[in-house]
This record gives structure tokens, C-alpha cells and sequence, in this order.
């Protein structure tokens, strides 16, 4: 395995595995809260209940999340030397606000975790609020450096360095609005629906387990809005990339040659050598359309670009495919459950919907995998967009497979027990029905 | 020399406090996986879930500020951050690793904690692997953080030219010095979260226990900063000139004497709540969230010195070379502080000096020589004829003490000390003779040997097998002592005295013809072949180191080697230190004494090994 492509992998696991336990530390506090509000406002004990176990497998999450946070942090500088040497006191600044937000979501949950019985319950639920605030906004300022990266503003670059820094500048980059806007979404979406389908699985057996209905109809308020919201924002996103970064677009559609009157491919495969898409549904003038909203707009292909800036055309393609994809499906199954919500019909009497949330559940994550594959992925040759080749960030140090496959094995060990764990959490959840609770 | 205080030294400043409060705050934490790690006694599981109390609510909380040391890092000095990231690619991978596996790790394990118990014994034995992981893992990655901050203060981390793997990307952290100051940061952590856990410990007992465990640690400490201290004049020359000569080396000292002081004394004296005056030198403590009434590092909490890891105090205790090139004591050509900063110096550094002789017995010159001379600047005649003085004033302040409380046991000095004494005369008379270089390469071997089952034996808190021997009984070589610790008597007899008389002899002879002090020697074949207890056997050496030094002291007097400026506080710092330490031994277990004994019997058989090879430390 060459070292530069050990790199990378590294870097997709690292980022892979942290951006699941991110997303938790982000929208499960929000979960939690809802319920502990809940439980103030109405005394319905049930709820309480459901705040505390959702704390708790927050806490679980979110040290993982937390540490493999600080490993993301260093690798940026043991994989990318360079990288960090030029653009470091750019995005420096979005890096420390991040610093000082994950620094008060860590106390705040701290606080919220052991201060049950120490503090108001008043105060707790500030607590929990303030760890909401500051998860998103934490999760947020690591999106805007990572935006600097696809649209680089707020510096002059002479001769291979960057001069006139402007940190604030470069936080306001064209990319920030779009991708944060997109991923705290996500973290929204993902969170709220995975709740949503472990809750839906046991309501498929026992439809009149109080505990299960309660986590749904909290976990469906997050979760089904910002799911509905999400290809909105996605929108945006693509509009964004059609303008800054054309040859991305262009992988992620498959679009080989220029033309007016693009049409938007579903699917298929894209032949690099052949320069052509196959197998894929062609809905005619569609690709304009979405992407500068005039269906004759020129969309340019490809070919039209130097070979040597494309990036992987098919792997970003497919992932942009699947996002789209499961993405749209959230959506739809999240408008009927919000739909038969408004509509004050009883949702476990719908089995349909149970087992369309229950399928939905992995799909988020799948789908914030998917996502940043295309960003990461699709902004390749460069680490940083038309300015600097992630070829000349790699660090010289040789043998870059084995720290690959360590810290691979380490996160895949991980990944198994915090699964493990959760799921004995799940199995142990309590069986009272609506008759008892009341 | 002024520094200009630019916006490059104000970042760098606020780096540096932030990896202070890490090693703080962060400190604490790591350290309590230490102490999991040893957690012993009958209060064992209290011990355990007193420490995951403690940390649960803010471990996470403390890692902000390692990730803000790396912003600024990155940030402010973008081209040594990508220095640091190549050269320091291999130690700063494995830290990762480790603060992976102990973060998941304590968070699995409390997942099992008390409330999760009812799944019975298999969530008990999960648990149980998850605390181990814990344990290991936070022992690690302290060793990994010094390493790299070791290889940043030597100065080594060059750029990565066309050298080989090794010399790029090992070299430059794999450094005696590197292994000091990952042994201090260890030290120090297990210091630091053991004075934590005697402020959070609510039951008496286990405040003891953590109590002793911060007193244990605060000798390691001592010890680790003294051995860094001398590593960096080696591996980090410009810092080690730094903290030695520095204008404001005297002040910072002064500053960490008195914190380590304090904080000893006020764990001595159980005075676990801070008083006002005491806390003006700690740091500002980062207020416990979860319970505000207990502030996390007031007191005796607070760190002994200014940053034990940035790149100015790693708490050494040194101070800078006293102006006696007048009275030719030294020949240094820059004097820096007067004659009274120096002599209180020594005086404080022979304290600790006559503490660690009359518990080890060894005379306290094995410390002395090499402090005189590094940070001290004193020649070495008058160092080793400081240290001969030493070892007599270790020896009659300690030996009193300890025929009194009958824990030397005259006899078997006696027997042993003619040993000893024929052997060195033997020695003195083949030096020149035998090539010295395998002498000390065997014998570093040996005493690697030595070590080994030493810690094979830690546990041992008295010597199992009381069977008679003939030449026991024929020469009354046996006794009691009354143990304060156990308290209670205990009868020893020795065993294998052909063995020890052998053992004895050989050592005289090594002593001899080497120029090595056999205190440890001693102690070791009391310990190991003779089977005394451990106390008996370091008491027992402290009367017989006497007898020899006595009668070496004459010929140093002669020679004028006994200095009057240096000998007056020595003797004084000694004299009071080895009343302490025999104070403080009586009340120790023998495990406890093998257990600090441990690190002389290594650094003995590697400095043996190393001159074997033909490189000399002193």
C-alpha cells in the first residue's frame, strides 16, 4: 500500500469513526433534554426514565467521541505535516472555538450526568441545554475548517505560502453556510431517526409499551423535521459545488461532457477510460435544473478538465448516489410520520410506518458516511481546492500501512463493544404499558 | 538578558499554561489509572471505585486543553507543528492509542459500575478487563507525553533530511533524557491524583491509604527530577544549563522547594483542607463541576512548582553554583548566587540525601556525589569527601536510632562488616591487576540479576522460611524488632551465613578495586541471600557504612579534601534528614523499603553495565 494512499485511509477511518459518535454528542442532548422537559412539565415519571437512559448512552458515546476527537486533532498533523504548516494559523481560529465548545459541552455533561440530585432541576436542564448549544456549535466550527478546505478564502498565496491572513475572513468562506447548514442536519436527522428505529422495533411486538412511545415521539420531533428540511439544504449544497467546485460536481453526477440542457443520472456506473456513464436513469434537463435553475444552463464535463485534478469519479459518484438515495427515503417516511403526528393519529396502530422507521434507522449514518466521502473524496487531488495537492501534504515518514491498520483495528474493536454495549442497553429497557404508566 | 515579549512568546506562554493545566487537571486522571493500576490492601475495591468516582465527571472535560496546545500549536508555529509531527510520528501515534483505550475503556467499565452489578459475575469479570485496560493504558500514555516532550527539550528533533528511519524517526525521542522525563511525568501524575484522592476520600481509612501512596510518590517524584535533572545536562544540554545557571533558575527553585514542601508537609500532617497562605503558589484550580465544595488541586492539591513539564521548571530542585571559586571550592567561571543561598542549598539537598540513606542504607553519597558535582558545580574530591562525611553522620544519627528501636541488629554487622572489610583490603590489593571493565560488566549483570528478583519478592512483606542454620546458631545470629507497622514483634534469623560471609567479602573486594560504595551490596545480600527483613537488613547497613567511612575519612582529611563550606551544612542537612528517615522507616513495610530500594539496585547494575562498555554517567 503506498504511503500516501495509507494516509488517506487512515484519515477516512479516523474521520469515518468519529463523525458517527460526533453526530450523537450533537443531537442527543437535544433528545435528552426534550424528555427531561417533559418529564417537568407533565410529572410523567416515564419520561424521566427515558432522559436517564438516553444520558447515559450519551455519556457512552460521547467519550468515545471525545477521544477520537483528540486523535483527529493530532493526525491532521502527523498525516499532513504540511498541510498544517501552510494552512495551521488559517484555520487555526475555528479549531480553537471548537476548542472552547467541546471544553463546555464536556463540563455541561458532566454536570448534567452527575448533578441529578446536586442541582435545581431547573438548573439541570439548563445544564442539558447549554450541552445542546455547545455540542452543535462545536460540531459547527469543525465543518467551517473543513469548508475553508473546498473554498479557500481569507489569505493571498505567494510562492507556496500564505501571506495577509485573515482568520476571519477564511471562517467566512463561501463553503461555511452550506456544509454546516447540511451536516447539523444530519447529526439531526440521523440521530433522531436511529432513535426512532430502535424504539419502532420493540412497539412492532409490544404497541402499548409506554417507555418505547415515548422515545419515538420525542426522537421523531428531531429527528422527522430535519430530515423533511434535509434536501432543502442538500440543494444548496450542490449549488454551492456547481459554482466553487465544477470537477467535483461533475464526479458526483457522472458527467463526462460539456453540455446545455443537462440531464440528472440516477445511478449507473461511470467508465473513467470510456469518459461515459453507464446504466444510469437519465431524467433530461434535470442536472441544470438543480444545479443553476435554468434547464438549458451549460454544465461543464469531465473532459473539459486536466486529467490530473479528477478525483476518484466512481467512488464519489456511488456515495453520492446512496446519499440521495436513503437520504430521500428518510425524508418521505419522515413526512408521513409527521403527517399522521399532525394529524393526532396513533402512530403504533401503523405497522406500515413502524417498519419503515425500523429500516430507516442505519440509514442516516449511512448516508453522513456517504456524505463526506463525496466531500473528502470528491475534493481530491487537492487538500487544499486549487491551491495544494494532497500528494505534497503526506508526511515523509515510511511505513504508513501500520499505523493504518492499527488504529483500523482499534476503531473496528471499539465500534464492536460500543454496539455490544448499546444493544444490552436496548434489551434492558422496561416493559411497562400506557395502562401502568398512567 | 531581557526577553522581549512579542506576540510569539505570548502564544507560546499560553501554550505552555495550557499543557500545564493538562499535566494538572489531566495529570490527576492519568494518575488515578496509576493507582488502579496498584490499587492493594484489603480496601482494594474501595480504592477502585474511589478513583472512578473522582474522575468520572471530568476526564473528558481535561482533554480540551491537550487539543489546545495543539491549536496553538498549529496555529501559532505552523512549521515546528509539522516538525513535530514527522519526527514525533511513532510516540505521538502510540499516545493516541493509549488515551483511546483508557477513555473507552473507564467508560466501559463504568458502564458495569454500581447500579449494572445485578448482571452477576460476568459483568463483575467484564468489568474487570475493561479497569485493566484502563489501568495499563493510563500508565502508558504518561510515559509516551514525557517521551515527547523530553525529545522537545533536547533540541534533537532535526529536520528530516535524507538520515535513515532510525536516526530521523526514532532517534530523536529515544533518549535516556526522553525516558527520564517520561518517568517524572509518571511520577508526578501518581503524585498529583494520589493527593487528589486523600482530598475526595471521605472514609479515614482510605484517605491513609492514599495518603501514603501521595508520600510514596512525592520520593518517587524527588527522586525521577534529580535523575531527569542530570540526564538533560546529557541530553538536553541547553536546558539543563538553563535551570542551572539561569538568572531566574534561583528564584524558580526556591519556588519549588517551597510548594513540594508544603504540600509534603501538609499530607505529613494530614492537613488535607488548603490554607490560604499555602495555596498563593499553586495554580488556579479548575472548580470541580459536579461538587463545588471540593476544589480540585486547593492545597495540598496544588502542583509543587510553576509546570512540571513545560520547558522551564520540570521540577528539579537545583540550584545555581554558589560563588566559592574564591575559596577554590569549585572552578566554575560564572558565580551566581552568594555563599548563604548556597550552603542552605545543600543543606536542604543533604536533608533529602540523609532521608533516603537512613532508609536504604546506604549513606546517602550515592545521591550526594552526583548532585554536588552536576548541579552544584563542586569538584568531585570535595564532593566524594562530602559524601564520606555524609555517610558518618548517616550513619550515627540512623545506627543510634536503630540499635535503640533494635531494628540493627549488632551482631550480624559485626559478623558481616569483617566480611567486608578483608575483602576490601583483598580489592585495594589486585586493583591493577584484573581488568576492571569485565569486574563491572559481571557485576552489573549480577546486580541486574539482583533486580530481577527483587521484584520477583515485592510482595514479600517478611521472609517466609524460618529454618535454623548451623552458623546462625553457633554465632547468635538472629533477633527480634518491634514492627510499628505491623506492630507487633517479629523474630528473624539468618539463613545461608556461609553465603552472606561469601557474598560480603566479594563485595568488600568489588568495592575495593572499583571505588564503589557496597552499601547496596550490602543491603542485598542482608535482603536477598540472608533472608533478614527488609528494614533489619537497610538498618543493619546504615551501622556498618559507619565503621568503613570512619576509617576512610582520616585519609580524605589528610588530603584536605573535606571542605569545611561544603562538609558544615552536609553534615547539619544529613544529620537532621537521618533522624527523619529512621523516623519514617520504622513505620514502613518492608515491601515499601524493597520497593524504593528497587530503582538504586537498577540505576546501580546499568551504571555498572555502561562503564562495563566503557561509558562513564559521572
Amino acid at each position: 500500500m503506498p504511503d500516501l494512499l495509507a494516509a488517506r485511509s487512515q484519515m477516512a477511518v479516523s474521520l469515518g469513526f468519529h463523525i458517527l459518535f460526533a453526530m450523537v454528542g450533537i443531537a442527543m442532548p437535544v433528545l435528552m433534554v426534550v424528555a427531561e422537559r417533559r418529564w417537568q412539565r407533565t410529572g410523567d415519571h416515564v419520561y424521566l426514565d427515558l432522559a436517564h437512559r438516553w444520558a447515559k448512552g450519551t455519556a457512552i458515546l460521547f467519550a468515545v467521541g471525545a477521544v477520537s476527537g483528540t486523535v483527529l486533532s493530532f493526525e491532521l498533523g502527523l498525516l499532513w505535516p504540511a498541510f498544517m504548516e501552510r494552512a495551521g494559523a488559517i484555520i487555526g481560529m475555528p479549531f480553537s472555538l471548537e476548542g472552547f465548545a467541546f471544553f463546555t459541552e464536556a463540563v455541561f455533561l458532566g454536570v448534567y450526568l452527575y448533578g441529578w440530585e446536586r442541582i435545581s432541576p431547573r438548573a439541570h436542564l439548563a445544564a442539558g441545554c447549554a450541552v445542546a448549544v455547545s455540542g452543535m456549535l462545536s460540531g459547527v466550527f469543525v465543518v467551517i475548517a473543513n469548508a475553508w478546505m473546498n473554498a479557500p478564502t481569507g489569505f493571498r498565496w505567494v510562492d507556496g505560502r500564505p501571506v495577509d491572513v485573515d482568520p476571519i475572513a477564511a471562517m467566512m468562506n463561501p463553503a461555511a453556510f452550506p456544509q454546516v447548514l447540511h451536516m447539523t442536519l444530519a447529526a439531526y436527522a440521523a440521530t433522531g431517526l436511529v432513535v426512532a428505529g430502535i424504539h419502532a422495533l420493540p412497539l412492532l411486538r409490544q404497541p402499548r409499551n409506554a417507555f418505547h412511545r415515548r422515545a419515538l415521539s420525542v426522537a421523531l420531533l428531531i429527528g422527522a423535521p430535519a430530515a423533511l428540511l434535509q434536501p432543502v439544504s442538500g440543494d444548496l449544497s450542490a449549488r454551492f459545488v456547481a459554482h466553487w467546485q465544477p470537477v467535483k460536481l461533475a464526479a458526483m453526477e457522472g458527467h463526462f461532457k460539456t453540455e446545455r440542457g443537462a440531464p440528472l443520472r440516477i445511478g449507473g456506473w461511470p467508465d473513467e477510460a470510456a469518459g461515459e456513464t453507464r446504466y444510469a436513469i437519465e431524467i433530461p434537463y434535470g442536472l441544470s435544473l438543480l444545479a443553476f435553475k435554468d434547464p438549458t444552463a451549460e454544465v461543464k464535463g469531465l473532459l473539459d478538465f486536466p486529467r490530473q485534478d479528477w478525483p476518484p469519479v466512481a467512488v464519489v459518484h456511488v456515495a453520492f448516489q446512496v446519499m440521495v438515495g436513503l437520504g430521500s427515503y428518510m425524508a418521505l417516511v419522515s413526512a408521513a410520520a409527521l403527517w399522521l403526528m399532525w394529524r393526532r393519529r396513533e402512530l403504533t396502530r401503523h405497522r406500515w410506518l413502524l417498519r419503515a422507521l425500523v429500516l430507516a434507522a442505519p440509514m442516516g449514518f449511512i448516508c453522513a458516511e456517504a456524505g463526506w466521502i463525496v466531500t473528502e473524496v470528491g475534493r481530491q487531488p487537492w487538500i487544499i481546492h486549487g491551491i495544494m495537492r494532497t500528494a505534497e501534504a503526506v508526511t515523509p515518514m515510511p511505513g504508513l500501512v501500520v499505523p493504518f491498520l492499527v488504529f483500523t483495528g482499534l476503531y473496528a474493536g471499539l465500534g464492536v463493544v460500543v454496539a455490544w454495549l448499546l444493544h444490552q442497553q436496548v434489551l434492558r429497557s422496561p416493559e411497562a404499558t400506557e395502562e401502568d404508566a398512567a | 538578558m531581557t526577553a522581549d515579549l512579542g506576540p510569539a512568546e505570548l502564544v507560546a506562554g499560553c501554550a505552555l499554561l495550557a499543557l500545564t493545566a493538562y499535566v494538572l487537571l489531566g495529570g490527576a486522571d492519568f494518575g488515578g489509572g496509576i493507582w488502579d493500576l496498584l490499587a492493594a490492601g484489603p480496601r482494594k475495591k474501595q480504592q477502585r471505585a474511589l478513583i472512578a468516582e473522582a474522575i468520572g465527571p471530568i476526564w473528558e472535560a481535561n482533554h480540551v486543553w491537550l487539543i489546545l496546545v495543539v491549536v496553538l500549536l498549529f496555529t501559532g508555529f505552523p512549521a515546528a507543528f509539522a516538525r513535530l509531527g514527522i519526527t514525533l510520528h511513532i510516540p505521538l501515534s502510540l499516545m493516541l492509542i493509549g488515551i483511546v483505550l483508557r477513555g473507552s475503556a473507564f467508560t466501559f467499565r463504568s458502564h458495569y459500575g454500581p447500579g449494572h452489578g445485578q448482571e452477576g459475575g460476568e459483568g463483575g469479570r467484564t468489568s474487570q478487563h475493561w479497569g485493566r485496560i484502563f489501568a495499563i493504558a493510563s500508565a502508558g500514555t504518561p510515559l509516551l507525553l514525557g517521551l515527547c516532550v523530553g525529545a522537545l527539550a533536547s533540541g534533537a528533533l532535526t529536520a528530516p533530511g535524507h538520515a535513515g528511519f532510525t536516526a530521523t524517526f526514532v532517534a530523536p525521542w529515544l533518549t535516556p533524557f526522553g525516558l527520564g522525563v517520561g518517568v517524572l511525568t509518571l511520577a508526578l501524575f501518581a503524585f498529583l491524583a494520589a493527593v487528589y484522592l486523600t482530598v475526595e476520600a471521605s472514609e479515614l481509612a482510605l484517605r491513609e491509604d492514599f495518603r501514603r501512596r501521595a508520600l510514596g510518590a512525592a520520593v518517587a517524584v524527588f527522586v525521577a527530577a534529580f535523575g531527569t535533572l542530570g540526564l538533560a545536562h546529557l541530553g538536553a544540554p541547553l536546558m539543563g544549563r538553563a535551570l542551572t545557571t539561569a538568572p531566574w533558575a534561583p528564584a524558580l527553585h526556591a519556588a519549588t522547594a517551597v510548594a513540594a514542601v508544603t504540600a509534603i508537609w501538609a499530607l505529613w500532617r494530614r492537613r488535607y483542607r488548603a490554607d490560604p497562605v499555602g495555596l498563593g503558589a499553586g495554580p488556579v484550580p479548575l472548580p470541580d463541576p459536579a461538587r463545588p465544595d471540593h476544589p480540585r488541586g486547593g492545597g495540598p492539591a496544588h502542583h509543587p512548582g510553576p509546570g512540571p513539564l513545560g520547558p522551564r521548571g520540570r521540577g528539579a530542585r537545583a540550584f545555581p553554583v554558589a560563588d566559592l571559586s574564591s575559596s577554590g571550592v569549585q572552578a566554575r567561571a560564572d558565580p551566581v548566587v552568594s555563599l548563604t543561598v548556597f550552603s542552605v542549598a545543600v543543606l536542604f539537598t543533604s536533608l533529602g540525601a540523609g532521608v533516603v540513606g537512613a532508609i536504604l542504607g546506604l549513606g546517602g553519597g550515592i545521591l550526594l556525589v552526583p548532585i554536588l558535582t552536576i548541579f552544584y558545580g563542586v569538584d568531585l574530591h570535595y564532593a566524594m569527601g562530602a559524601s564520606i562525611i555524609s555517610v558518618i553522620a548517616t550513619s550515627s544519627g540512623a545506627a543510634a536510632s536503630y540499635l535503640r528501636t533494635g531494628l540493627s541488629n549488632l551482631r550480624v554487622g559485626l559478623f558481616l562488616v569483617v566480611a567486608t572489610i578483608t575483602g576490601a583490603l583483598t580489592g585495594a590489593f589486585l586493583a591493577g591487576v584484573v581488568p576492571t571493565r569485565w569486574l563491572e560488566l559481571i557485576l552489573g549483570l549480577a546486580l541486574s540479576y539482583s533486580a530481577f528478583t527483587t521484584i520477583r519478592q515485592l510482595g514479600d512483606e517478611l521472609p517466609r522460611d524460618l529454618s535454623a542454620d548451623g552458623l546462625a546458631i553457633r554465632f547468635g545470629l538472629e533477633g527480634t524488632y518491634h514492627d510499628l507497622r505491623l506492630d507487633r514483634e517479629i523474630p528473624y534469623r539468618a539463613r545461608n551465613v556461609a553465603g552472606g560471609f561469601v557474598a560480603m567479602y566479594g563485595a568488600g573486594v568489588l568495592s575495593g578495586m572499583l571505588g564503589i560504595g557496597s552499601g547496596a551490596l550490602k543491603v542485598l545480600a542482608m535482603d536477598y541471600l540472608m533472608r533478614l527483613p527488609m528494614k533489619v537488613s537497610t538498618a543493619t547497613s546504615n551501622f556498618m557504612i559507619g565503621l568503613t567511612a570512619a576509617a576512610s575519612a582520616g585519609i580524605y582529611f589528610s588530603r584536605g579534601d573535606i571542605h569545611v563550606l561544603i562538609v558544615a551544612p552536609v553534615a547539619v542537612g544529613v544529620l537532621a534528614g537521618a533522624y527523619l528517615g529512621t523516623t519514617v522507616m520504622a513505620r514502613m513495610r518492608n515491601t515499601t523499603v524493597r520497593k524504593l530500594f528497587l530503582p538504586i539496585v537498577v540505576y546501580l547494575a546499568l551504571s555498572m553495565i555502561l562503564r562495563g562498555l566503557g561509558i562513564h554517567l559521572l
